[in-house]
């Protein structure tokens, strides 16, 4: 038992020792890892990071387990040591071998040789063996490392940082906004908008947003989104069939015709239901039997009145047609054609109209079944282009959303960069009292469209007409190019006031139009 | 048993002190031959002629009051002359054979200058070192108990010497090698034996004490770090061993035997019984390792062309070892 407990107290004390060689390596570790990237940080203008001490404190409790496991001392070995440091001449290793073995007389005289021996030694006077300099120096840095966790972040630094929280939480409420914006669009959708406009694939890219703390980063997310955006926006253009339905609308106000001022009244006003219910009211009913002569005048009556309107748009198609083939890339096809079609149906009614009448003034038997044919064929053609007005209606609808959309996406990006407000600032601008945010949102036909854009409504310098602007004279010529403007604008109205005439062409008409916006666009160029 | 580890250090030392009246210095020698005596084992000195060898066998005898011959080898003698022979005797008027014994029937045998003998002589002693009985005329004899060899050579003149064969040499507990003496040693011999009066050697021990003190030293108990260690040393002497040292591998060609092993034990347990203590230490095995492996211990023709010292190489091997 004294033995054993001789071999505990070796082990204890080499044990204490190896610890404090464990500690001294720890502290090295720790001080010097710690140290290294405090170093990093601060070269580079931040504070130290916690989690750098984090990091070197971990390692060093992790290399303090290791190697306290892997070398502390077993009683094997503790026996071992102190017959080698005590000068036993293996006498504790042999004394643990025998004290196994049965009891025998030279068992017994060795067990009293080494009781002798071991009264005459401490166990404490083994040495506490670390070195002392290297423990100083872990000690030192460590210090050092725990005084460079005080040196503070410089100027620069704070204001990045804080500059990069500031953008996270901005690229957070935009996200947000935007998310918002988009879900809000998504209910408000008609069923013909949802099919113009892939709400999944948008939902799907605006779900991808994320928040991050790198202006760049941010920027880049949003204006990827808002590039498919517009290249959405760009596919529902439809700008030959505006442009054939502008100039419809046109014609049919030059027209003393009542119904066709109404309809261009309705068509003007967007109001697309309104004016399919007027065509409707064009259309004339299928006859089958004689009519009298004051059902035929009225008949008649109601055919002009049709011819009226539809030649009236079949020409504001024509002019249309024949300026955008005189000018970009014709579209073909679309509302011009299906408005001509429709004013063609009619012509051939009319025409078949005053054949039934001739017949019936020569009392011949009247068939009016071709009669009825053409009819149903105009009133094909004639919700042909009431569908295609519809349409046309949503697909504007549709654009103007994603333009919306798009502005929407813009003004995160500023804001995100710290350009423009938020889009529920955005209102604050403008916006008429008792206007709520998410009015503004909803209603795409806002009156202030330009609310929020700050660019716009401050101007920018140096950009746009200025009244003070000084034309230059064309060199060589000494005639103002500011009179020549003056010539061609007067030139311009002359032929605006010709063109407005009735009795000239269309074709003629859409010509000369054209020739002044080619002379108009070469001088803005 | 304390009083039989007393008797083994008294009695040693009473020899060792007795001895030491007429060989001066030589203690290291003194102590290891009477170590191997004390265990049974046979010793090979070797020393330069004059070193006091074949005083130092004398001397022990005398201490020991054994009965002492010897043989001084020669190339033509024969192992009759060793081990006896049969000769024709008349007896009761009828001749027969009779054995005459050789002068190996004795305690304690001087082989003196014993590799000047043809290996057929020394062959015959093969069997009397290692089974402590000679054979004549198919009649095998029991040798006296205690028995011991005590050879020398010289290893300066190896004209007209024939080297001990490995099997031999294995027989052999110990091989020593007597150096010269010190000055003050060389002084102290020069006064003790240029006067008229020369000491005398007086009998201090019997073969029954040696037997006695061989028996108590088999109870002296070994750890088995310790035998791990002992048997690492003797495998380290091997070169076929994975972990040999790179000079055994290079200049060894055979290592020592299990019988050094036994050899080294016994030692080393008479070591620890001499030192005051009850049990082994690697000490003790380190403290006889050079005198039992460095005759065991047959280098490769690179080892001889290199002069490599095997007492070098063992103490190469127990660096090397972990203990």
């Amino acid at each position: 038992m004294k033995l054993e407990s001789f071999i505990d107290r070796v082990s204890t004390r080499l044990n204490h020792a190896l610890l404090l060689r464990a500690l001294t390596v720890a502290g090295l570790i720790f001080g010097s890892v710690s140290i290294v990237i405090a170093l990093v940080y601060i070269c580079r203008g931040y504070a130290a990071p916690g989690w750098g001490y984090l990091v070197g404190g971990s390692l060093s409790l992790g290399a303090l387990a290791m190697v306290v496991w892997r070398q502390r001392v077993t009683r094997d070995q503790a026996a071992r040591y102190a017959d080698q440091f005590f000068d036993l001449k293996d006498g504790v290793v042999s004394a643990r071998f025998l004290t196994g073995e049965k009891g025998s007389a030279m068992q017994e005289l060795q067990r009293k040789w080494l009781e002798t021996r071991l009264q005459a030694v401490d166990a404490r006077s083994i040495p506490l063996d670390f070195s002392r300099k290297l423990a100083t120096l872990a000690l030192i840095l460590g210090l050092c490392a725990m005084t460079m966790s005080f040196v503070p972040a410089s100027e620069r630094v704070v204001s990045a940082l804080a500059d990069e929280q500031a953008t996270l939480e901005r690229s957070q409420e935009a996200v947000e906004q935007i998310q918002e914006v988009v879900s809000e669009m998504e209910n408000d959708l008609s069923e013909d908008e949802r099919q113009e406009i892939p709400m999944d694939e948008l939902r799907k890219m605006v779900e991808d947003l994320k928040p991050h703390k790198d202006r760049s980063t941010v920027s880049r997310q949003f204006a990827r989104v808002e590039q498919r955006a517009r290249e959405m926006s760009k596919q529902l253009e439809q700008k030959q069939d505006e442009q054939s339905l502008e100039e419809a609308i046109k014609e049919l106000k030059k027209s003393s015709n009542k119904q066709a001022k109404k309809l261009a009244d309705q068509l003007e006003k967007s109001d697309i239901k309104a004016a399919q219910k007027e065509l409707n009211k064009l259309k004339p009913k299928e006859q089958s039997k004689p009519l009298s002569k004051k059902e035929m005048a009225e008949l008649r009556k109601k055919l002009e009145n049709l011819r009226e309107v539809s030649k009236r748009m079949a020409a504001g198609a024509r002019a249309n047609s024949a300026s955008s083939a005189s000018g970009a890339a014709g579209q073909g096809g679309g509302l011009g054609d299906e408005m001509a079609g429709m004013d063609l149906d009619a012509q051939q009614l009319e025409e078949m109209l005053k054949q039934l009448e001739l017949s019936q003034m020569r009392n011949e038997k009247i068939d009016w079944t071709p009669y009825n044919e053409q009819v149903c064929k105009f009133c094909k053609s004639c919700d042909k282009v009431g569908c295609r007005l519809q349409a046309m209606k949503a697909r504007q609808s549709a654009q103007c959303r994603l333009n919306k959309l798009c502005k929407n996406l813009s003004q995160c990006q500023n804001y995100c960069n710290k350009k423009g407000q938020s889009l529920c600032l955005s209102p604050v601008s403008g916006m008429k009292p008792g206007s709520a945010s998410t009015d503004q949102r909803k209603d795409p036909g806002d009156e202030l469209q330009a609310n929020g854009d700050l660019q716009q409504l401050k101007g920018q310098k140096g950009a746009g007409p200025s009244l003070s602007k000084v034309e230059e004279a064309e060199s060589g010529t000494g005639v103002s190019s500011n009179r020549i403007t003056a010539k061609a604008r007067d030139y311009s109205r002359q032929m605006e006031a010709f063109i407005e005439r009735d009795n000239v062409p269309e074709e003629l008409k859409s010509g000369v139009k054209e020739y002044f916006k080619t002379i108009h666009n070469t001088e803005m160029q | 048993m304390e009083a039989l580890a007393e008797h083994f250090r008294e009695t040693f030392t009473k020899v060792q002190g007795e001895v030491s009246r007429f060989i001066v210095g030589q203690n290291d020698i003194i102590e290891d031959v009477l170590i191997s005596i004390c265990c049974g084992g046979h010793v090979l000195l070797e020393g330069v002629p004059g070193v006091g060898k074949t005083s130092l066998v004398n001397s022990i005898s005398q201490a020991l009051s054994v009965d002492f011959k010897r043989i001084q080898f020669t190339p033509d003698l024969l192992p009759s002359d060793v081990i006896g022979t049969q000769v024709l005797v008349d007896k009761d008027g009828r001749r027969e054979l009779e054995f005459q014994a050789g002068p190996i029937f004795c305690n304690l045998l001087l082989a003196d200058e014993i590799n000047r003998a043809t290996p057929k002589t020394q062959s015959a002693l093969l069997e009397s070192m290692q089974e402590k009985t000679a054979t004549v005329a198919n009649v095998t004899h029991q040798l006296p108990s205690p028995f011991f060899v005590m050879a020398t050579q010289n290893p300066i003149e190896n004209d007209g010497t024939y080297p001990l064969p490995e099997a031999q040499l294995d027989r052999f507990f110990f091989k020593l090698e007597v150096g010269l003496p010190s000055h003050d040693d060389f002084f102290e011999i020069l006064n003790r034996t240029g006067g008229k009066q020369v000491p005398q050697v007086e009998a201090v021990a019997s073969g029954e004490d040696v037997i006695k003190m061989g028996e108590t030293l088999r109870e002296v108990p070994l750890a088995p770090e310790v035998q791990s260690y002992l048997v690492k040393l003797v495998r380290g002497t091997h070169p076929e061993g994975e972990d040999a040292h790179a000079d055994v591998k290079q200049f060894v060609r055979n290592g020592a035997s299990p019988r050094a092993g036994q050899a080294m034990l016994a030692a080393a347990r008479a070591k620890a019984l001499l030192d005051g203590r009850f049990h082994v230490a690697k000490e003790d095995i380190d403290a006889v390792a050079l005198q039992a492996l460095r005759h065991r211990m047959i280098l490769s023709f690179e080892g001889e062309a290199e002069g490599v010292k095997t007492d070098q190489l063992i103490k190469s091997i127990i660096s090397s070892i972990q203990y």
